[in-house]
């Protein structure tokens, strides 16, 4: 009894995965085409920078209307997963991510993003060796099984940095460092974009903490006020550099930032940036113990948050 | 400001008649190229080697930096199903030469090029906004020919043929006018 259940839940899961993958490569959440729509309101009507975010509007809407990859770099799917200690299943989902992977693959979904760095061999799957990046939290007293994915695009990850800055000296070199990377990144992220930036911790957790942070909606604050100072103050910074849509100039640079923070070594000031393009497609579903599947977003606490219905996202209900 | 139909390869015009804001829409066949195809063709005019016949499309033609995302049909025929352009400044250090090798008149990508003597080379950037994929699908005709598949689908060589592929917009042109960089 208690195994079948468990392989029916296993089904369940990888059924959630494969439309978490679906939704997540052919559509943005609300939020991002509403400051889309907000720098449209902003831009000069005839100008170039203006006739590009008309395709981009235009081109989100087409895809999420008629289940086109929006992008067809529908990026590296980075999976966060939150699993609850009371959840029935304790694993990685390895299995299920793939199994679902490969049939989206087939079904010209998502694009065939996995090459080999020696033999730069593309095996046209999307599977392979260490891939795809799964990052896992335990949440305590939780029944439940939350996965978010992040299609990141090879055109923003590019653009990523980590800078191992002056430990006497680091927090006053934050905001330049930041503003020096967006400004080098120029045109090559897709602006307008989403920025990422962990603070401290060490190499790897200051750049997790920085991807991390994309999770969070646009125009979401770090609960802690100094860090929310500083992400208005950046997203202020960045929207003067005239980078503007695509490169071509303007105001409309960056739709937010976030920033995240950890401890750090007394030697150390590890600072991680990571930058997303406007077309964030960033998704999350939430699977009961039960095996009820809800779709939707995390919110500024990186809390499983439903989509309303009229989202075109829905609730699949499987009886167990 | 100008807006301008063209048919490739490009006759019609003279390459230098293009400025910078002008608008352009592409019918023609076009060829896909990216990192990989860049410097592999650079190798083959480096060793002397004979490109396939079908690059001939690319003479008076348009290098497209993409990778698309591609399906077969129940014909067993491919068709690309979203094929927006990538970032075509990890192409700068080849185009140059890419485009006088093939004899190209048209670069189109995302973002802007920069180091490029576009008068040198005769031959124009054309904007087309990063990750619009999905509405790519609807200038695509047909798919004409694909070369160097070994590379992946992503960075294989797609000719297609389009209608009225844009609006395209003239980033940079031969009279050094760029309108990425800020003055």
């Amino acid at each position: 009894m208690e195994i079948s259940f468990k392989i029916h839940l296993a089904k369940i899961i990888e059924n959630a995965i494969y439309q978490l993958i679906l939704k997540s490569s052919t559509s943005v959440p609300d939020n991002v085409m509403q400051k889309i729509q907000e720098c449209q309101d902003q831009i000069q009507p005839e100008s170039v920078a203006a006739i590009q975010l008309k395709l981009m509007k235009e081109n989100l809407e087409y895809g999420k209307m008629n289940r086109i990859p929006i992008c067809q770099d529908t990026g590296h799917l980075n999976f966060f997963i939150q699993l609850g200690d009371s959840f029935p299943i304790i694993s990685d989902f390895k299995k299920q991510i793939e199994k679902s992977i490969e049939k989206l693959t087939n079904e010209a979904i998502i694009r065939p993003n996995t090459v080999d760095p020696i033999s730069n061999k593309n095996p046209q799957n999307n599977l392979g060796l260490n891939y795809p990046p799964i990052y896992i939290e335990i949440i305590q007293k939780s029944e439940d099984l939350i996965i978010t994915l992040l299609n990141k695009g090879g055109g923003s990850e590019n653009m990523s940095k980590l800078y191992m800055l002056s430990a006497s000296s680091g927090k006053e070199l934050i905001i330049p460092t930041v503003i020096e990377t967006i400004k080098q990144a120029g045109s090559k992220p897709c602006p307008p974009i989403i920025v990422g930036v962990g603070i401290g911790g060490d190499a790897v957790k200051s750049m997790f903490l920085a991807k991390k942070s994309l999770l969070r909606p646009i125009s979401s604050r770090n609960l802690d006020s100094d860090l929310a100072d500083l992400e208005n103050k950046l997203l202020h910074e960045i929207n003067k550099l005239d980078i503007g849509i695509m490169g071509l100039g303007g105001s409309c640079t960056c739709l937010d930032v976030h920033v995240e923070r950890s401890m750090r070594h007394p030697a150390t000031y590890p600072l991680g940036i990571v930058i997303d393009c406007y077309s964030h497609r960033i998704r999350s579903c939430k699977i009961t113990k039960n095996g009820k599947v809800l779709f939707g977003t995390l919110n500024s606490e990186y809390k499983f948050q439903p989509e309303k219905k009229n989202a075109g996202l829905g609730e699949i209900n499987e009886n167990i | 400001m100008k807006t301008y139909n063209i048919k490739l390869p490009l006759k019609d015009y003279d390459i230098h008649d293009f400025h910078v804001g002008d608008i352009i829409y592409l019918s023609g066949t076009i060829g896909t190229g990216r990192d990989h195809v860049h410097k592999r063709i650079l190798e083959y005019r480096n060793s002397d080697r004979i490109l396939p016949d079908s690059f001939s499309f690319f003479d008076k033609g348009a290098i497209y930096h993409m990778g698309p995302i591609v399906k077969k049909n129940e014909k067993n025929e491919y068709q690309i199903v979203s094929g927006g352009p990538t970032t075509s400044a990890r192409m700068e250090p080849y185009q140059e030469e890419v485009c006088q090798t093939l004899g190209v008149a048209f670069v189109i990508g995302k973002g802007g090029m920069s180091n490029i003597n576009w008068n040198r080379i005769n031959a124009i950037y054309l904007s087309f906004p990063g990750g619009v994929g999905a509405l790519m699908s609807k200038f695509i005709k047909k798919i004409v020919n694909i070369e160097w598949l070994d590379l992946g689908t992503p960075e294989a060589v797609w000719f297609f043929e389009v209608n009225k592929f844009g609006p395209l917009i003239v980033t940079a042109d031969t009279h050094n006018q760029n309108l990425y960089q800020r003055k």
